[in-house]
């Protein structure tokens, strides 16, 4: 089975910013309470940030993080920690390449009931046309 | 690649990406899709309400001032091509865009090489209100419209690249 992986850096950033946010909102209301007064130096600022990256890491792979190993017969995609999807190739009828927006693209699957996954391939940092002709083909099982 | 298929990756890249990002957000491509009896290359399916486009301001503007109309666009293509097919193919769209609440629809046909006479005349005297058609000979970029707004708008909107 081939799998891939990439790390997604925008949203390593976007968790690693949250963190970074929190920590600091948090310290400054910890502090003017306990204090009455505001005042930040340089080692708060850098065990703020060491903190972020290693919750901003955390937060990345079990939210954003994505897998997906496939071979000819089916595929496995893990999203984050929760969402995990396996399925069949011939489960599936059509394909179509989908715009999220901002140059992201998923390849969407239909099954016969019309249910649909999405393949974020995109995050995967596939050509999405290229790859959408591959699961056709795939899907037609050559 | 065929002429064909770089000609449907720069319609799809346009629809999805490009300049027609004005007229309707298309958003979700299908690549040979029966429709009925007839078998498309490429349906590519959208909204006049963009949903994938700008960022915040562009998204509240266009959620209060834009109707939220289903559209599609429909490439197809053909070598010998004759009346009755082409109304075929007309029957099969206007079909699809009534069992579908589709408000409007492009419909293209591409073809290496010139058109029929007869096919030209029967396209440019066409007047649906919510189908645009046109014919595109992808040898040398020349784009025959339908006489309706939605016609008229195909080239406008829809830029192909020139080849060597």
């Amino acid at each position: 089975m081939k799998t891939l992986s990439r790390i997604q850096y925008s949203k390593l950033i976007l968790s690693f910013s949250v963190f970074l946010i929190g920590f600091t909102i948090l310290y400054f209301l910890t502090i003017y309470l306990a204090t009455g007064s505001l005042f930040y130096n340089r080692l708060i600022l850098l065990i703020n940030i060491a903190l972020s990256i290693v919750g901003g890491w955390i937060l990345y792979k079990s939210r954003y993080h994505v897998a997906f190993s496939f071979d000819e017969l089916g595929f496995i995609m893990q999203r984050g920690k929760k969402e995990r999807v396996e399925r069949e190739w011939r489960e599936f009828s059509r394909v179509s390449l989908l715009h999220l927006g901002g140059g992201v693209f998923a390849i969407r699957l239909y099954d016969k009931q019309d249910k649909f996954v999405d393949i974020p391939v995109s995050a995967l940092k596939l050509n999405p046309s290229e790859f959408r002709f591959q699961v056709m083909q795939l899907i037609k099982g050559k | 690649m065929t002429d064909f298929e770089r000609c449907l990756l720069d319609i799809e890249n346009e629809l999805m990406t490009g300049k027609c990002a004005w007229v309707a957000d298309f958003n979700e491509s299908f690549r040979a899709l029966k429709i009925g009896d007839i078998s498309f290359d490429m349906v590519v399916r959208g909204n006049t309400r963009g949903k994938t486009m700008g960022f915040l301001l562009s998204r509240i503007y266009s959620y209060f001032t834009l109707p939220s109309y289903d559209v599609a666009c429909f490439v197809s293509c053909v070598d010998s091509f004759g009346e009755r097919a082409l109304n075929a193919t007309l029957r099969a769209v206007i079909n699809h865009l009534k069992n579908n609440d589709l408000q409007w629809a492009w419909l293209i046909f591409l073809r290496k090489g010139p058109f029929s006479d007869e096919i030209r005349r029967a396209v440019e005297n066409m007047k649906f209100q919510e189908l645009g058609v046109a014919l595109i000979d992808v040898e040398s970029n020349t784009v025959t419209p339908s006489n309706s707004y939605l016609g008229r708008s195909i080239p406008k909107y829809l830029k192909l690249k020139r080849r060597p």
